[in-house]
Parts: C-alpha cells; structure tokens; sequence
C-alpha cells in the first residue's frame, strides 16, 4: 500500500510503504516448474534452501553467470493483475519464476536499498530483466509486457524463515 | 565456471519390453520434481550419449506431471538413435531432455475425434485417449494399424476393451481403406494420423476434403516425427 510519499536523504523521492508476501516459490533446477511452498529458508549470502540459484548449487538456467544478487528474487503481485488487465494476459504466481511475490511493495524504486521480507533482512542489488526463457517455459508472450517491471535481485543480509502473509517493509 | 543449462535433466527411472522391438522408457526428475508440462502427444528431444539428439512423442497423459514416457521401437537399419536407446541406455542413466513441443489440440469445441496410427505411430494417442477420457469425453476412435503384434500392449488392451482401439493386422488383412475409416467431414469432428510416409500419404488423399484445421498429421521418420 502506498500511504505515504518521504524524501530520502539521497534526494529520491521513496514512498513510505508497507507490504505482505503474497506467494513463496522455489525449483530445484533449470526449466522446472515453480513449486509453491508455505515458507521458505533463507540463508545469509547464499541463497534459499533447495533453490537453483543457491550459492553452491547452480542449477539455475543463469548459473552459469553467477550473481550475488539472485539469490533471492521477488515479483510484483500488482503486475500480475496489471498483465491481466492491460494485456489480457493470466500469469500465475508460478509462471513469472520469482521466488517471491509482494504486495504493496515499490519494487521498482529499493534497488541499492535494505529491506525487511519477514524475519529476513534483503538488500535489492538491481531490478530483474525479462528473458525469452521464460516465454519459452510458459508458452506465453510476455517479454515485452514485463519490460520494466520483472521483478527484482537481491542478495540475503541477514537469513531465516519467510512465510506468505509476512509483513515487508524499509529498513531505515 | 558451470556451464549453461540448456535441458531438462532426467532420469531413466524404467525401461519395459513392450512389444516386438519396443521398449517404453520412463523418465523423471532426480527428485521426483514436477516435469514442464506438456500437451498430449508432445514432443520431446532426448539427448544421448555421443552427441546424438532424437525426437519421440510421448505417450502418457499430461496431467502424469512427474514422469515423461517415450516409446521406442528398434530400427536396425536406422539412424542409431533407437538402437542406442536400446542397447546402451539403463535404469539409472541421466538423459537431458528438451521442452516439450507441439502435439495435439484437442479443441473443446470438437466432440469426436478419430484417430489412425500406424504401429509405434499410436504413441502421441495414448496420450491424447488418456487425457479425453479422464476429461469426459470418451467419443474417440483409435485405428491402430500394425503388422502382427501391435506396439504396447499393455497400454493398449484396456482401450481395446472399452471399444476405443481398434485392431487392423496388416498381416493378414493388408492395409484397410483409410477414406472408409474416417469418413466424410463431420461436424465437430477431428481427425488426426501419425504412421510412416506411404500412410500418411494415403491419409492425406482420404482426407483432402476436411478443413485443414481439423487435421493432424504426423509423419514418423525413423521415429522422428515431422510436425505438418
């Protein structure tokens, strides 16, 4: 929800926000579907446990390009609905292959700032990019619609447990 | 640095005899993880050992998500690719596999299908019967035409029990007439064939005057089917 609009130290206007987890998935290796769990288990500048992306493991269809900030991805639940809407395009919270979904939170405007996801504390390294990978596994068109708003990289601060309907919010 | 991951990576989980120079090949995830999903009748590249990348349909129904089934029958005079799935692949064994393709629309808008399979060509039905049963729509006719013993019995007998299979022996009847088969264009009917070149070129005269779009073909070159 954004209630409030504040002016960082930085300059940027940051919204004041607070948000929820709305789903939580994982897969253990390349081109598998997502599966959706009711928690999941961060661990501090790895990754999540049992994920392709988990430092260690390199099973993701990137692993090949390692990144720290993939070790934890999250998605806008409004870009689902706005997909629906503008595009008539149903993208279910599996199919956009993020780990975790929000609602409520500015994804767009966190890179380069901290974060709290539950008991976990992220800090965003940079906004996600859209692939034909994922068009190619979901046989859906939608590249383009997700321009700008794929979602978002980050590395895990401090680690623990994240569940759907945990609270999000700023760090500051 | 790891390398790209450029297939699903499976594991041969069985291999059964079924039926002369068949052999059904059952592959899953290492964890018995959900597989991509797939259409009935898809297609799926295996790649072998040495390089050697081969096409087959599956045959099991899409909502069996955590397994991907392949039939496959021995061409000695082949390509190889069978023989190598045969003689040198075991339970156990990693096969990386593509994404599934294509297969079979089962529009909903159509109500009977009827169907012409030319020996291991009734692969990519089973998967369509399968899925048209347990969906409520049991108006399906399969012609599976084989020399002798037909491919996957086991598969096959309980649709030949319910009436949805039937039995052409080639070997004793010669090729039945294909246009008798599938009749005049029908309303809310498809019709769909996967055999070797001279049936399918037999399939494509019987079936000149059916709208295109309620036509499946697939042609099997040494198993590979070639998508029309």
């Amino acid at each position: 929800m954004l209630d409030t609009i504040q002016t960082s130290s930085r300059g940027a206007v940051v919204p004041g926000w607070t948000g929820v987890v709305r789903h939580l998935h994982v897969t253990p290796r390349a081109f598998l579907p997502m599966r959706e769990m009711p928690e999941i288990k961060l661990i501090e500048g790895t990754g999540i446990e049992g994920d392709r992306y988990m430092i260690g493991r390199e099973q993701g269809f990137y692993s090949h390009k390692p990144e720290e900030g993939r070790q934890v991805t999250l998605f806008e639940f409004e870009t689902l609905v706005a997909l629906k809407r503008d595009a008539s395009i149903e993208l279910g919270p599996e199919e956009h292959r993020r780990n975790v979904t929000v609602e409520g939170v500015p994804l767009t405007h966190l890179v380069g700032r901290r974060f709290w996801l539950g008991e976990t504390l992220l800090e965003a390294t940079r906004l996600s990019i859209p692939c034909r990978h994922i068009e190619e596994i979901t046989g859906k068109a939608i590249f383009d619609p997700l321009i700008n708003r794929s979602g978002l990289n980050c590395k895990i601060l401090k680690g623990g447990i994240v569940r759907t309907g945990d609270a999000v919010w700023n760090f500051q | 640095m790891a390398v790209p991951i450029t297939t699903v990576t499976t594991i041969v989980e069985a291999i059964e005899g079924a039926g002369p120079d068949v052999k059904l090949f059952s592959l899953v995830d290492p964890d018995r993880w959900e597989l991509p999903r797939f259409r009935a009748g898809a297609h799926i590249d295996l790649h072998l050992p040495g390089g050697m990348v081969r096409t087959y349909s599956l045959c099991n129904d899409p909502a069996d998500n955590k397994c991907y089934r392949v039939a496959v029958k021995r061409e000695p005079a082949g390509r190889g690719g069978s023989a190598k799935l045969h003689d040198q692949v075991r339970v156990g064994d990693v096969i990386g596999v593509s994404l599934p393709r294509g297969g079979l629309v089962l529009d909903a808008a159509i109500s009977r299908f009827i169907f012409v399979a030319g020996g291991i060509g009734i692969t990519p039905f089973l998967s369509a019967a399968a899925l048209l049963l347990r969906t409520g729509r049991p108006d399906f006719i399969l012609h599976l035409l084989a020399r002798g013993e037909p491919p996957l019995p086991r598969l096959v007998a309980p649709f030949v029990q319910s009436g949805h299979v039937i039995l052409h022996d080639t070997a004793t009847a010669g090729r039945p007439d294909l246009a008798a088969l599938i009749g005049l264009p029908a309303p809310k009917t498809a019709i769909g064939c996967c055999g070797p070149a001279g049936m399918i070129d037999d399939f494509e005269r019987a079936s000149r005057d059916w709208p295109g779009e309620r036509v499946h073909v697939e042609r099997l070159i040494e198993q590979v089917a070639i998508i029309q």
